[in-house]
């Protein structure tokens, strides 16, 4: 008779075989273990906690059903992580656009004021406490639009390259840099405003 | 000249982010030494990287493991992992349409190939027949034993294959 297997000490691997020939449990022990980084990725895409929560349940419902098709070519929460980007940007092409999207965009097609604004010389986020710069940046990263924050999180959290950018946002690598581009330099004008008003409060 | 500079500030980004063609790459290290707001722009560029470097590392999904846990559950009860559908002319269905009744024929032969050379076919009147032109039928007589032994073998590949079953393989 087989041991049962001690999920929480068990590596993923061996859960994820688990898992695929149908114990709940061992998906369970994956769930666990990476339900951070999978609420994480949704909520900086979408931005808002309720969504990233429902998203990233589904994401780990459609994993489940295709789990007999993950075979380890990247490490599970890898290909979990590109599920749930895939669910978000479906969630994104889905919600209503925004007016300021519109907005963004029109900046973006015409080059945007940030394409040529002055560098910020003094780093804005020197000198500040983990918590302080997050929630900061989780500011700035909530003033941009869902597309350049999309193209944002994908090269800076998931270190994705232009071309697979490209090809999950099915857009070109043109508009991937300069999507990424204009994001960047929002957000340094951004973080370095932010800090400009804490000074004068 | 806007757009000649939007290339330029793209290529600087590509560069910072070691994606730059290796033959522009001098190029561009060049301009970054000599001109002051581009090395700013780049300077820029990298804070703005090293600010996010970590920054979602501490978000933390705001409900209990059993509670978010249940709802997923729930979700896998109602929706369960679709089975892979059978591939036609799958391997199985090659064994059931050749090998297995190739197997069978072999098997007669092998066993008819045993039973001449085997003692009870030694002295004594022995016949090896086909019953019929069918070579699905072998007969053995021993007419010393007064033994007939009669073998029929597995249906014809032709009777699997044309039969309605094996048709939905195709």
């Amino acid at each position: 008779m087989a041991t049962p297997l001690d999920h929480a000490s068990t590596e993923d691997p061996i859960l994820v075989r688990a898992a695929q020939a149908g114990e709940e449990a061992a998906f369970e022990e994956l769930v666990a273990r990476h339900r951070d980084r999978i609420y994480a990725r949704a909520f900086s895409v979408v931005r808002n906690e309720d969504e990233a929560i429902d998203l990233s349940q589904e994401a780990w419902v459609k994993g489940w059903q295709r789990l007999t098709q993950f075979h380890g070519e990247s490490s599970f929460s890898t290909w979990m992580t590109r599920i749930v980007i895939n669910l978000c940007l479906d969630h994104l092409r889905r919600r209503k656009r925004q007016p300021t999207d519109s907005l963004d965009a029109l900046d973006e097609d015409s080059g945007g004021v940030e394409r040529y604004m002055a560098p910020v010389t003094v780093n804005p986020t020197q000198r500040l406490e983990r918590g302080e710069l997050r929630a900061r940046i989780d500011a700035a990263l909530g003033q941009l639009s869902d597309a350049h924050r999309t193209v944002l999180v994908l090269h800076e959290f998931e270190e994705m390259e232009y071309k697979q950018i490209a090809e999950t946002m099915g857009c070109s690598i043109g508009t991937v840099m300069s999507r990424l581009f204009y994001a960047r330099r929002r957000l340094a004008a951004l973080l370095a405003d932010l800090r400009g008003e804490e000074r004068s409060s | 000249m806007k757009e000649q500079e939007q290339d330029l500030v793209l290529k600087v980004q590509a560069f910072v982010d070691g994606e730059l063609p290796e033959p522009e790459q001098a190029g561009i290290a060049a301009l970054i030494a000599r001109d002051a707001d581009v090395a700013a722009l780049v300077k820029e560029l990298k804070q703005t990287r090293q600010a996010l470097a970590g920054y979602d590392e501490a978000v933390a999904l705001p409900e209990s493991r059993e509670f978010y846990w249940s709802r997923i559950q729930r979700e896998l009860a109602r929706f369960p992992r679709e089975q892979p559908e059978p591939v036609r002319g799958s391997l199985g269905a090659l064994l059931l349409r050749w090998l297995l009744p190739a197997t069978c024929v072999a098997a007669l032969v092998a066993v008819g190939f045993l039973f001449l050379q085997s003692p009870w076919s030694a002295g004594g009147e022995v016949t090896w027949q086909a019953a019929n032109d069918n070579v699905n039928a072998f007969t053995y007589r021993d007419y010393e034993e007064g033994l007939t032994v009669m073998w029929l073998s597995y249906p014809s590949d032709n009777t699997v294959a044309d039969s309605a079953e094996a048709a939905t393989l195709n």
